[in-house]
């Protein structure tokens, strides 16, 4: 067993336990998780789940104050009394200690979250206008510890919600924080995600999201990933019902130190289904940056239309930029495109700027800024793009050179 | 206001320029004209301090001040402007944003106060009318997707705002049609001024019947081979520059024998 295995299953109930210990963790020959070694977690010793504190952190109580209406997560755990859902009336019901939600097989991390940590189920019954926030904070308090969390949100038949997921973590913890949730969308219903997150480079996040989306259903997700030392995010959507459609708006910048490892899986299940992924990078300093892409068109899904982007800015010799887009095709009819470019950055546009009176340091800002958020201006709700821009303002390193 | 001596500069490992001499005085309009591959952009980008543009001779004095111990950006903010022959296109960066920015880095770099972008839009707008051009070109990304004409006009605009002590024109005539060729003459005219110099880069006399240069330059092989009034500009156009290459080889068998 892997030295980070026990720790992360330590909070299940122990009947459970017996069979959780057979979980195999990705190993470094584990294709999915090439770039993404857990070896310096399996080193680590952590201790087990932080202590529950009703008290937030000071420096999060403002900018969690700020966002209505909320639900909160403290170390993983949901807490009532800092969430705030009056406005939402009967649109929503939550329920704190629901049967885990099923956890993919392949997913090791998923299937302890669930069995860790109790599941939050939220259904979601009735249209709101605006953005549902949720926030998870990982406090100082989590210092060398395993944050769990698992939620499942539903959408019932053409229910339009827009969710803002947040994941503020404290400045110098190195806790691992391993997020599992699963989306089920009706038919009919409309999901807008945005995923943002302001989390120390010490940080380890883990993130399983999986949507399984029902008939002319519609899921929308962006994200400004900035990454830690360790981040990996799998997306793994099925376009289960007829006429279902996926957009994926999402950019990754890292300096420093920073990893980030977006793996997106999208099956195409049904006819006529839609998917458009555009994804943009940028690695500086020391950053790694990976996207992993992947659409397949199953078997009678025909009437398919799969699109992915990936580009790519490497900014420095010691910043490294993996991508693999990957199509499989096993239908017939089938509309498919799929480009990834790594490259840097356009030293006739630098000089253009310059010439014109802009420092360097404010010219290369300008630009990365221009290339990351051409995906962001495609998120269609409004408020959800404003906050993304925000995130990626927020996302550049004050000392990009 | 500008003196150039004795310029070399090196691009690629060539030599382009070779001994390069010029001086502009406040508010003359310069012409410089030649043949392809003499060396007239090399002039321009040397002197806007592009990189990979080395000079390995000579001395640009600028307002008594070493304009090649200059960073691009400082040479913009002491009044030097480039009009690209190519303006680059920058997707995702709106035409207004960058100028503001390059504005106020300009009047910061002076220790002048910044302008908010109410006051800024107001200064854009004026200038915008000035040169009949479309307040719609504020909203689009800088240079992308625009007309050959357009991306002409933008540079013209952006000098207009950014109102330089020193403007150089790189071949901004190229690619224009006649109509074109006259609204960026126009705009270059009004901008005219006792306090403004002008260096005009071009290969074809046409510009300078609309910009009427107060000297004219002729640049082969990396030097200025032959300096006169308005009047020089006429008999290029006349025996073209086969003439310079012709009595360049005459001096050289002079110079032989």
């Amino acid at each position: 067993m892997s030295g980070l295995l026990e720790p992360l299953i330590a909070a299940a109930a122990p009947e459970q336990r017996i069979a959780l210990q057979s979980l195999k963790l990705p190993g470094a020959r584990d294709e999915r998780w090439r770039y993404s070694s857990l070896r310096a977690l399996n080193q680590r010793t952590f201790k087990h789940q932080p202590i529950v504190t009703a008290q937030h952190p000071d420096s999060f109580t403002s900018t969690t104050a700020s966002l209505s209406p909320r639900i909160v997560f403290v170390d993983g755990h949901y807490d009532a009394a800092q969430s705030d859902i009056a406005a939402l009336g009967d649109a929503i019901t939550l329920n704190p200690s629901a049967s885990s939600a099923d956890a993919p097989q392949q997913w090791p991390f998923a299937i302890a979250a669930a069995a860790c940590s109790a599941t939050l189920d939220i259904r979601m019954a009735a249209s709101t206008a605006s953005p549902i926030h949720l926030v998870s904070i990982t406090t100082a308090m989590a210092q060398d510890a395993i944050v769990q969390q698992s939620l499942r949100i539903e959408l019932a038949a053409n229910v339009e919600a827009l969710v803002v997921h947040h994941r503020l973590g404290d400045a110098d913890s190195n806790a691992l924080a391993n997020h599992w949730r699963a989306l089920v969308l009706a038919d009919g219903a409309k999901l807008h995600w945005l995923e943002t997150a302001d989390e120390g480079e010490r940080a380890s996040i883990v993130i399983g999201t999986r949507a399984v989306l029902g008939r002319s259903s519609h899921l929308d997700i962006g994200e400004v990933a900035t990454g830690a030392a360790l981040y990996r995010h799998d997306i793994d959507i099925t376009l289960a019902g007829a006429h279902s459609q996926l957009a994926i708006r999402g950019c990754t910048m890292v300096a420093k130190r920073r990893h980030a490892d977006i793996h997106i899986d999208v099956r195409h299940r049904a006819r006529d289904t839609q998917a458009d992924i555009v994804w943009r990078g940028i690695a500086d300093q020391r950053g790694h940056s990976i996207f992993t892409g992947q659409l397949t068109v199953e078997a009678g899904a025909d009437g398919a239309d799969a699109a992915l982007s990936n580009k790519n800015l490497l900014l420095s010799r010691q910043a490294e930029v993996d991508t693999r887009p990957i199509l499989e095709i096993h239908a017939d009819e089938v509309k498919a495109a799929h480009g990834a470019t790594v490259g840097r950055l356009d030293e006739q546009a630098l000089f253009y700027l310059r010439s014109r009176g802009i420092d360097e340091a404010e010219a290369r800002r300008i630009l990365q800024v221009a290339f990351a958020r051409a995906p962001l201006l495609q998120i269609a709700p409004a408020e959800l793009r404003d906050i993304a821009l925000a995130a990626l303002a927020r996302s550049l390193p004050e000392d990009v050179t | 206001m500008l003196k150039i001596d004795n310029l070399h500069v090196r691009v690629a490992g060539k030599d382009i320029l070779k001994g390069l001499s010029l001086e502009v005085k406040s508010g003359e309009v310069h012409a410089i004209m030649g043949p392809n591959g003499a060396g007239k952009s090399t002039l321009g980008y040397a002197l806007a301090g592009r990189e990979g543009y080395d000079v390995t001779q000579g001395t640009v004095t600028f307002n008594g001040q070493d304009l090649l111990a200059l960073a691009p950006e400082a040479r913009a903010a002491s009044g030097v402007f480039l009009a690209f022959q190519y303006p680059v296109e920058i997707p995702g960066v709106n035409n207004t944003y960058f100028l503001r920015a390059a504005y106020n880095a300009q009047r910061k770099f002076r220790g002048e106060p910044e302008f908010d972008s109410m006051a800024f839009l107001k200064l854009v707008r004026e200038k915008l009318k000035v040169l009949h051009l479309k307040d719609e070109l504020l909203n689009r990304a800088v240079n992308e997707g625009f007309s050959g004409g357009e991306k002409k006009r933008n540079e013209i605009f952006q000098m207009a705002v950014l109102e330089p002590t020193l403007a150089i024109l790189d071949e901004t005539d190229s690619g224009l049609d006649i109509d074109a060729l006259k609204l960026v003459a126009e705009g270059v005219n009004r901008l005219r001024s006792p306090e403004r110099s002008f260096l005009v880069i071009t290969h074809y006399q046409r510009l300078l019947d609309y910009i009427v240069p107060d000297i004219v330059h002729v640049l082969s092989d990396g030097r200025i081979v032959q300096s006169g009034g308005k009047d020089l500009a006429l008999k290029l156009e006349d025996e073209g520059y086969a003439w310079i290459k012709a009595r360049k080889l005459a001096e050289q068998a002079a110079f032989a024998s």
